[in-house]
């Protein structure tokens, strides 16, 4: 059986975003295994357990879900979905993009890479914990992933 | 004159009928819109097939310098040295006759934006008569390196547009975010330490983030719909009129408007934007009327001269016609936000949507009396 030692994977170069996402996500309890990466870079060094995350076993690292920023340094937030879902371990990982990018271009690509669900993050600070707070609780509590 | 060279005379006159002819038809394939490269192997492609020259060549000037050279065969000849170009350039002559063809300068408005040198033609012979043609048309062909140019620097023009929005998008939001953010993090872990001034402070400062939020999404979706192609299908102006009031109506079931909708004729356009447009009017329209006792709203279309003139009139706020020019610009208001809500881009992208599917839109008003508005489609 997939353990989820990690359970969301947060993908987010903006500190302060970051900052209220897991506040946000804190008040109803679902940033206890909540792990925060600040580029493209790093979130595959992660699912991928190479570079600084080598040592971590990789099937530890299979976080219930990933929530992506698009715009990141290094690697952007497309790429790192293509990548996810290019291999054979990690194609199934749940993706969330979480961005402030309504351009059609984004969403349409972001969904013809399999992603599952596209959501805008809104400018206001209670819409969005809320939002947060919705997307945490249907992809850590309610989702069921195949073993 | 004898039967001979009347004979050779009737021949020539003939062969030039036919490389006119020629000439024309290969025309009519540069002046379409393309990339300058794509212009310019078409030139040459033209004075290959009217006089069959052993080497052509193209050299493309821009601000009066040699930008790109184009040859013909480009494996055989070597090209021509930029300060061969340059003297080229200074030379004062607008066509030259060389040892075994012509050169001359394609010139728009004055300037010089290329050179064409068109070297050993089989049929020496017609020299001049392939010169003539190539100074009649040489006017086209620098029509058509023009527009090719300004087509180019549309697209590129487009793409930074694209480019900016698409930062506008990303970048603009996130300080938002943080200035909302925090600023609620403020009054609910530390609001023992805010006296009711501090509060009401970090009130404003919630309201006009947000303010400024809806601004940024409002010119997105203007600059949206500019960028958008159009699509084409039949549309029943009945239908979408019908379905946009009853969604409004859901929205503001506690109040009694009186809609008066006549048979609506249908149009051609792309559905998901003339409905944006109608969306826009009719909330208008209900926005505008809400101080007015009996709010009608009255909806139809006369056939004017042969163009259909819709329109939505209502009795509400109206406004003063001396800045009616001033009501399709964006962001552009004619009410206080304590009088009625909103950013001022509804109307800007009505006159977006219809100019783009090449109607007009006007308005009629009078301050307290109501506000009328025209458009046409096809």
């Amino acid at each position: 059986m997939v353990s989820n030692e990690v359970e969301i994977l947060l993908v987010e170069d903006n500190e302060q975003d970051a900052d209220l996402a897991i506040r946000a996500l804190k008040k109803y309890k679902l940033a206890n295994k909540l792990v925060w990466v600040k580029d493209g870079a790093e979130a595959l060094d992660f699912i991928f357990s190479q570079g600084k995350y080598e040592a971590i076993a990789s099937e530890k690292n299979v976080p219930k879900v990933v929530l992506l920023d698009l715009r990141l340094p290094k690697v952007d937030g497309l790429e790192v979905l293509a990548k996810i879902r290019a291999h054979e371990r990690t194609k199934q990982i749940p993706v969330v993009v979480l961005t402030s990018s309504t351009e059609d271009r984004d969403i349409v690509e972001a969904y013809s890479l399999r992603v599952n669900s596209y959501i805008a993050k809104p400018v206001n600070f209670e819409k969005f914990s809320k939002t947060l707070a919705e997307i945490g609780f249907y992809w850590v509590v309610l989702n069921k992933l195949p073993r | 004159m004898t039967d001979t060279a009347n004979k050779e005379e009737l021949s020539l006159i003939k062969k030039q009928l036919a490389d006119y002819a020629m000439c024309f038809e290969l025309l009519g394939s540069i002046t379409e819109v393309m990339s300058e490269t794509e212009a310019i192997d078409k030139i040459i492609t033209l004075f290959r097939t009217i006089c069959a020259p052993s080497r052509v060549v193209y050299v493309s000037i821009n601000e009066g310098k040699p930008a790109e050279v184009t040859l013909f065969p480009d494996s055989v000849i070597p090209k021509p040295s930029v300060s061969d170009i340059i003297n080229s350039l200074e030379d004062d002559y607008s066509w030259t006759a060389t040892g075994n063809g012509f050169k001359l300068k394609i010139k728009y408005r004055d300037k010089t934006i290329g050179i064409i040198e068109v070297d050993g033609i089989a049929f020496s012979e017609y020299k001049n008569h392939y010169l003539n043609l190539a100074l009649s048309i040489v006017n086209v062909l620098a029509l058509a390196v023009s527009n090719a140019r300004t087509y180019e620097a549309l697209l590129e023009a487009n793409k930074d547009l694209e480019g900016f929005s698409y930062s506008v998008s990303h970048d603009l939001r996130a300080p938002l975010r943080a200035i909302d953010g925090y600023s609620e993090l403020l009054l609910e872990d530390h609001t023992d330490k805010l006296n009711d001034e501090g509060k009401s402070f970090l009130d404003i400062i919630r309201k006009s983030t947000d303010k400024m939020g809806q601004l940024i999404d409002d010119i997105l979706a203007f600059s949206r719909i500019g960028r958008k192609e159009l699509e084409s299908f039949k549309i029943d102006m009945n239908d979408i009129v019908e379905t946009v009031i009853n969604d409004i109506k859901f929205t503001i079931s506690e109040r009694n408007i009186d809609f008066d909708i006549k048979p609506l004729p249908e149009t051609y356009g792309d559905t998901a934007m003339i409905r944006q447009a109608i969306v826009n009017l009719i909330g208008n329209a209900v926005k505008f009327t809400r101080n007015t006792q009996c709010a009608k709203i009255e909806i139809g279309c006369n056939i004017e001269n042969g163009k259909k003139v819709y329109h939505i009139k209502d009795n509400g706020a109206g406004f003063d016609m001396e800045y009616s020019n001033k009501l399709f610009g964006v962001f552009r208001r004619l009410h206080g936000d304590d009088e009625f809500e909103g950013t001022g881009i509804g109307l800007a992208i009505v006159r977006k949507i219809i100019t783009k599917h090449g109607g007009d839109v006007w308005a009629k008003g009078l301050v307290n009396k109501g506000a009328e508005i025209y458009f046409t489609l096809p």
